[in-house]
């Protein structure tokens, strides 16, 4: 993995962008299908950046994983608070 | 078959369609099929010992309902109980009785060499066995009626999602519900993908990658360091609750597409403030079947105490027997009778001395402080449940107080890179939530997962799938063996 590279960086960026939408997908009563599908979108660019930047299967894992963290924690969230 | 293979993915599709397509009659009719298929797939020629037990249990049941001679029931209970037991100990146990014999014989100076048959463990016997005895038990106490078709019954026995690893079913459950003609619903649908593919999480994301660290400390024993131990040893803790529990999620799961409820067979074990919790949330199958066919059997806890503290060892002694044909599993099962009978015994005390201390016992901290002690005292029995002898075993307790000096240098040596700790600890940070969410009983009607949480999960397991195939490794659930 090059940490140096500028697809690196861009791969942190489609990171957290996707994250974000999944997050605030399950907050958002407007938009919030819309914003989950583009964090789906979004995956494909955010992986093709990883292997640009040289990122083996482990960090493939690793994204996806945190990707998954941000969703799930958002649906944890919100299902505490109504809760389920 | 494996749940965790490309043959299910296409086997299992394949028979839910058929399930909802064929007409009623025919339903349970390709169940029948695709269940000794499933069975097949991997041990074709053990197929007969399957059949054999179901054919003598069933024949036993019928004759024990129409008999009205009691000597003549008990007869034929007692011939179920002796050739379904007799081939699970003649598979199971032979080399190992055979080993320990000759083993201390050579204490008093006899030299020979065991007999070892070498035979091939049939998968899932302890489970069928187990499931078929409970059937002519009930048939003999008059809780079930006798089931007239064979066939059906023989769908009960070998029902393809529960066969090799359980939930060990009773009739009263299963074979109702095996006669319903289920139609498709999106709430089965829904709920059963959930579940299924928390099953797949569990075993490919959490169980599979955590296996490779555990082993890494297990493999070699007089290397690892107090760290290692520790860590290798919660792990393993995580590991085998999340092989086992997924396995049964999976099983409940694809049993739920098709409309039929499994027993509940886990409920947060680590959850547990005492050992005797413990055991009423880790393989709930297992422990109710030995509470109903064993325990009570023996007399219970209505007796004396020391009858009592007798009927736990008993129970503890024949569970760790059951899980492998070991002497570390008979330490293992050995330790949690202990647990539980000084457990119970000192209760009363351990309560007091809360209330002493201002705390009521079920207070927030004291409970924390009992999950983490129950948590402790399960894993120290782990260690002789995942050790490859006792001496193994011996020596890994033995390290536990050495190289706490060099942690670090202990995680790299398990193979624990920075990326690796990254994924692990988000990988259980996801589990305890998900955990948490999706309810442990099948039954909830509302999943609070609807918010689509899940598809990220299915690119997870591919992604975890690959890499686990990249490294060569090739892996079997752990109760398949049992």
């Amino acid at each position: 993995m090059d940490f140096r590279s500028v697809y690196f960086y861009v791969y942190i960026a489609l990171l957290l962008l996707c994250s974000l939408f999944a997050a605030l997908g399950v907050f958002v009563l407007r938009g919030g299908r819309l914003m989950k599908a583009l964090s789906a979108v979004l995956h494909i660019p955010m992986l093709v950046m990883l292997f640009l930047a040289g990122g083996e299967l482990e960090w493939v894992l690793l994204s996806l994983l945190f990707v998954g963290f941000c969703y799930t924690l958002a649906a944890y969230i919100f299902s505490r608070r109504a809760g389920t | 078959m494996t749940f965790n293979s490309f043959e299910f993915l296409i086997f299992y599709p394949v028979v839910a369609l058929l399930y909802y397509i064929l007409p009623r009659a025919s339903k349970w009719v390709m169940l029948l099929i695709a269940s000794y298929f499933f069975y097949m797939y991997t041990q074709p020629e053990l197929v007969l010992l399957i059949f054999g037990t179901t054919l003598v249990s069933w024949l036993s049941a019928g004759v024990i309902e129409r008999s009205r001679r009691p000597a003549v029931r008990k007869l034929f209970l007692a011939l179920t109980l002796t050739v379904s037991l007799g081939v699970l100990f003649f598979y199971k146990y032979f080399d190992f009785l055979s080993e320990s014999v000759f083993a201390a014989l050579g204490l008093f100076g006899v030299s020979a060499d065991p007999v070892s048959l070498n035979l091939i463990l049939p998968v899932g016997i302890s489970f069928y066995t187990f499931q078929t005895l409970s059937y002519v038990i009930d048939v003999y106490r008059g809780k079930v009626v006798c089931e007239k078709n064979f066939f059906f019954y023989a769908l009960f026995v070998s029902f393809f999602p529960q066969l090799v690893a359980g939930p060990i079913e009773r009739p009263g459950n299963l074979i109702p519900q095996l006669r319903e003609a289920h139609r498709p619903t999106r709430e089965n649908f829904i709920r059963g993908g959930e579940i299924m593919l928390l099953g797949f999480f569990k075993k490919i994301c959490v169980a599979d990658i955590l296996s490779i660290y555990v082993t890494a400390v297990y493999s070699s024993p007089e290397g690892a360091t107090g760290p290692m131990v520790v860590l290798a040893t919660a792990l393993f803790a995580v590991q085998i609750y999340c092989d086992f529990s997924g396995y049964t999620d999976i099983a409940t799961g694809a049993a739920r597409i098709m409309g039929i409820r499994l027993m509940k067979n886990f409920n947060h074990p680590y959850l547990a403030t005492t050992v005797k919790e413990f055991w009423s949330r880790w393989h709930i199958s297992l422990s109710t079947w030995f509470r109903d066919y064993l325990y009570i059997p023996l007399g219970g806890n209505r007796v004396s105490k020391p009858r009592y503290a007798f009927n736990i060892m008993v129970v503890f002694l024949v569970s760790g027997l059951w899980h492998g044909a070991a002497w570390t599993f008979v330490v293992w099962g050995a330790l949690h009778g202990v647990y539980q009978v000084l457990g119970t015994l000192t209760l009363p005390a351990r309560n007091r001395l809360v209330e002493r201390l201002g705390k009521s016992p079920t207070a927030p901290a004291v409970t924390a402080v009992r999950r983490t002690l129950t948590f402790i005292l399960v894993c120290i029995a782990w260690v002789f449940f995942r050790a490859g002898s006792l001496s193994d075993a011996t020596t890994l307790l033995s390290r536990l107080f050495v190289g706490w000096g060099a942690i670090g240098a202990a995680l790299s040596e398990m193979g624990l890179d920075p990326v690796g700790i990254a994924s692990l600890a988000l990988t259980l940070a996801i589990l305890f939530m998900l955990d948490r969410m999706l309810p442990a009983s099948d039954g909830a009607e509302s999943s609070p997962l609807r918010h689509g949480v899940f598809v990220n999960y299915i690119w997870v397991v591919i992604a975890a799938w690959a890499l686990l195939l990249s490294r060569g490794m090739e892996s079997a659930f752990i109760y398949f063996r049992f």
